[in-house]
């Protein structure tokens, strides 16, 4: 960098009377020589009372009144949405960790539910033993393909439910979570030997198999 | 009529009570106004928008030069300003706070345009926000509004205000324009103390060249 292009860079510091001694010194003195750096200060300084003069906008006499219908729509609405709030069942993050169970399960839960009294209503047989977690896996019903010219629509294939049988005492217990038709309590365990948390009924149905859909 | 040191909590009432209240916040300090809209006082929050709203719409003006859209972004901080309320920390002044709003949305709104205009260009964008500007030209300004830039002078130097390249022209426009102070705009900017130093100098010696082409004899 030549001493022009330092006293560039100097340039604001000097006019706004915050250069240290040093610089001072060192400006003054570069300028008592350089025609070319004089002029440079000189017109930026000129630029500068320029811009402080330049004319500024001025807003509208309406603008405040519009702002202020804006934030009262505003508050409206965050009115509304508090009283709804209100009404709401509380449902709180703290106890959903205290409960142990993620949101998940207690949707599988309800699945878990409607297949079980869907199985008992087509007479399915219990499939496995309850002290020994099994799977069972059944066959996908056949689909019979839509005869030509018919109406009907041709469902796609179902997946079997699985069902998983636990025995109470085994594996580490997560907690309780009763499920939100009231049919039973359930309580989450993982298996001895690691693996997916299963429910596994507790309370009043101790006979009832655990299906898990998903 | 003022009733006590403390005015009533304004709710929606008259005109006549709006500006009774007004009266009553017009000498509190920003960083007061702002506890007692928390608060729930309409009067308070429309003393800072009083307060405030001419520099907001400059400095929004100075980056897009478009009144209609400027005028919009303004009141936009303002509803921001409103939204947050409760995040507000008297740790920082208000001042700050609302400008990095109006800054933010500036920026944003240059954004769109370039956006709008269909250019994919990667180096265009790039001169958009940090290289030469090639200007955006106030498209909505009418010639009645232009009474806001009297005479040729300032026009000129709107004009060469509004070629420089965006982070030139934000620091400098704080500055020398909105006059606020070299530690104000490292925060509103996000940048060091040092570099807004370094782009404001720069910035005025390439206005200064700028002009230069339009000089009086006084340039």
């Amino acid at each position: 960098m030549n001493t022009c292009q330092r006293i560039d860079s100097l340039v604001s510091a000097f006019l706004e009377h915050e250069a240290s001694p040093a610089e001072l010194r060192f400006v003054e003195s570069h300028l008592s020589t350089c025609p070319r750096c004089r002029a440079q200060i000189h017109e930026v300084s000129l630029a500068m009372e320029e811009l402080s003069r330049l004319p500024r906008i001025e807003t509208r006499s309406e603008f405040t009144d519009q702002v202020l219908a804006r934030t009262r729509g505003l508050r409206a609405a965050d009115l509304e949405s508090r009283e709804a709030w209100s009404m709401a069942p509380r449902f709180t993050t703290r106890r959903l960790f205290q409960w142990g169970v993620p949101l998940a399960a207690a949707a599988a839960l309800a699945i878990a539910l409607v297949s079980v009294q869907m199985a008992r209503r087509s007479g399915e047989p219990e499939t496995a033993s309850r002290t020994t977690p099994t799977e069972t896996a059944k066959p996908a019903p056949s689909v019979q393909p839509a005869q030509p010219g018919s109406n009907t629509t041709v469902p796609g294939p179902v997946l079997p439910p699985q069902v998983i049988h636990y025995g109470k005492g085994e594996g580490q217990s997560l907690g309780m979570v009763q499920d939100s038709y009231a049919l039973g309590t359930y309580e989450l365990r993982t298996p001895r030997e690691g693996g997916t948390p299963i429910l596994t009924p507790v309370a009043s149905k101790p006979d009832m198999p655990v299906v898990v859909t998903f | 009529m003022t009733q006590g040191k403390t005015p009533r909590r304004y709710v929606r009432g008259t005109e006549a009570d709006l500006e009774q209240q007004r009266a009553f916040y017009r000498d509190l300090p920003d960083e007061d106004l702002m506890d007692h809209v928390v608060a729930g006082s309409e009067a308070a929050f429309a003393t800072l928008v009083d307060r405030y709203k001419n520099r907001l719409q400059n400095i929004v003006y100075r980056y897009i030069r478009d009144f209609q859209r400027s005028e919009d972004l303004a009141q936009e901080a303002f509803v921001r300003v409103y939204l947050h309320r409760e995040r507000y920390r008297k740790t920082g002044k208000f001042s700050t706070w609302i400008f990095t709003i109006a800054v933010n949305l500036a920026k944003n709104e240059i954004r769109r345009k370039v956006r709008l205009r269909d250019v994919l260009s990667l180096d265009y964008v790039a001169e958009m926000l940090g290289g030469s500007d090639p200007g955006i030209k106030d498209e909505s300004q009418p010639a009645a509004d232009r009474q806001a830039e009297r005479g040729q002078t300032s026009e000129v130097v709107a004009d060469a205000i509004a070629k420089l390249p965006v982070v030139y022209r934000e620091a400098l426009v704080l500055r020398d324009i909105e006059g606020l102070a070299y530690e104000e705009i490292a925060e509103i900017l996000g940048i060091p103390g040092g570099t807004v130093r370094s782009r404001i100098n720069r910035a005025r010696i390439m206005l200064k060249d700028k002009l230069k082409g339009f000089a009086k004899t006084e340039l």
